[in-house]
């Protein structure tokens, strides 16, 4: 019988254990963060462990039995893995790419693929002068620095409610961190938020002001070559595009490592 | 940024507004940020 459980961090762990012990290549949504603030419903049958929210399963079910015998399953899956099938379902429509980053790309910028990145994130700092980089808040100027960002971004974000609880609550139990941009005059101008999974840190947003010209370059830099991301040894899962072409060509622009398809799952009897 | 939704119809700013509203009367009373020890060491190097 298929059990409703509550929601819980232990829950959602166990969820991703399961996933690491069948070595499942992780996808952007894969993280205790992310599936906890998300505020999904778990859901368990024998070995088989999902989530759903709404009309869709948010990523695919698992097993940590070889043999166990898949369940009948009728809603389609969200957002499915790279390097995995699933019985019972088949590939859906294409959901967004899947940009992947190597921290250690960004420490040299040599040669002409990284002409363009290089040249973009000398502009904010030569223009502006002195800034500061750091991981503890100077002041209380992060809601207004998200509402100048929303504000101007209202056609682009999705998630709204989850982009305000990541980016001004502290959820640092659950492995949300955070690097704060300051300019001159100690004024906040960039934020960047991250989470994790067993494989890869999860750049989960850079929220700068958006009426200061290449300041999402240099904040992206700042973030890709701070020691705390460098000395993990992970790739950087930088999500998709949302279907922004400008978006995509930005990405474009800092030499991925890795560009992805991300697709949806449907059900073979739909 | 941030990833897609499973939502559809975008946000609304009916939405945008209760969420400011919401998060303006937690800062003010101080649930905002929470502070770190780690260092707090300005970042130079390439642009100084």
């Amino acid at each position: 019988m298929i059990k409703k459980q509550r929601l819980t961090i232990r829950n959602v762990q166990d969820y991703l254990t399961k996933l690491e012990q069948c070595q499942i290549d992780p996808n952007f949504f894969t993280s205790l963060a992310y599936l906890y603030l998300s505020k999904v419903q778990v859901y368990s049958f024998q070995d088989w462990m999902w989530m759903e929210d709404d009309e869709w399963i948010v990523l695919p079910p698992v097993s940590d039995k070889v043999n166990n015998k898949a369940l009948s399953w009728n809603k389609p899956i969200w957002a499915g893995f790279l390097n995995h099938s699933i019985e019972g379902f088949k590939i859906g429509s294409f959901l967004d790419w899947q940009f992947t980053f190597d921290p250690i790309h960004f420490n040299e910028l040599g040669g002409k693929y990284w002409k363009v990145y290089r040249k973009n994130i000398r502009k904010y700092p030569t223009r502006n002068g002195s800034w500061e980089y750091v991981n503890t808040p100077l002041n209380n100027e992060a809601l207004d620095l998200v509402n100048q960002w929303v504000g101007e971004k209202i056609n682009d974000i999705l998630d709204v409610e989850l982009l305000y609880s990541y980016a001004l609550e502290d959820h640092t139990k659950i492995g949300v961190h955070k690097h704060y941009l300051y300019d001159k005059s100690q004024h906040l101008i960039a934020l960047n938020i991250w989470d994790e999974n067993y494989r890869y840190i999860n750049f989960r947003y850079c929220i700068v002001r958006p009426d200061i010209p290449f300041l999402d370059e240099f904040a992206r830099y700042l973030f890709y070559t701070h020691p705390e991301i460098q000395q993990q040894g992970k790739l950087v899962n930088d999500g998709g595009s949302l279907g922004n072409v400008g978006l995509e060509r930005f990405k474009d622009k800092m030499n991925p490592f890795k560009k992805q398809q991300i697709y949806s799952l449907n059900p073979n009897k739909l | 940024m941030g990833g897609k939704s499973r939502k559809t119809g975008g946000i609304s700013k009916k939405l945008v507004a209760r969420l400011q509203s919401k998060y303006s009367t937690n800062s003010k009373s101080g649930v905002n940020d929470k502070k770190t020890t780690v260092d707090n060491k300005k970042r130079t190097g390439l642009f100084d």
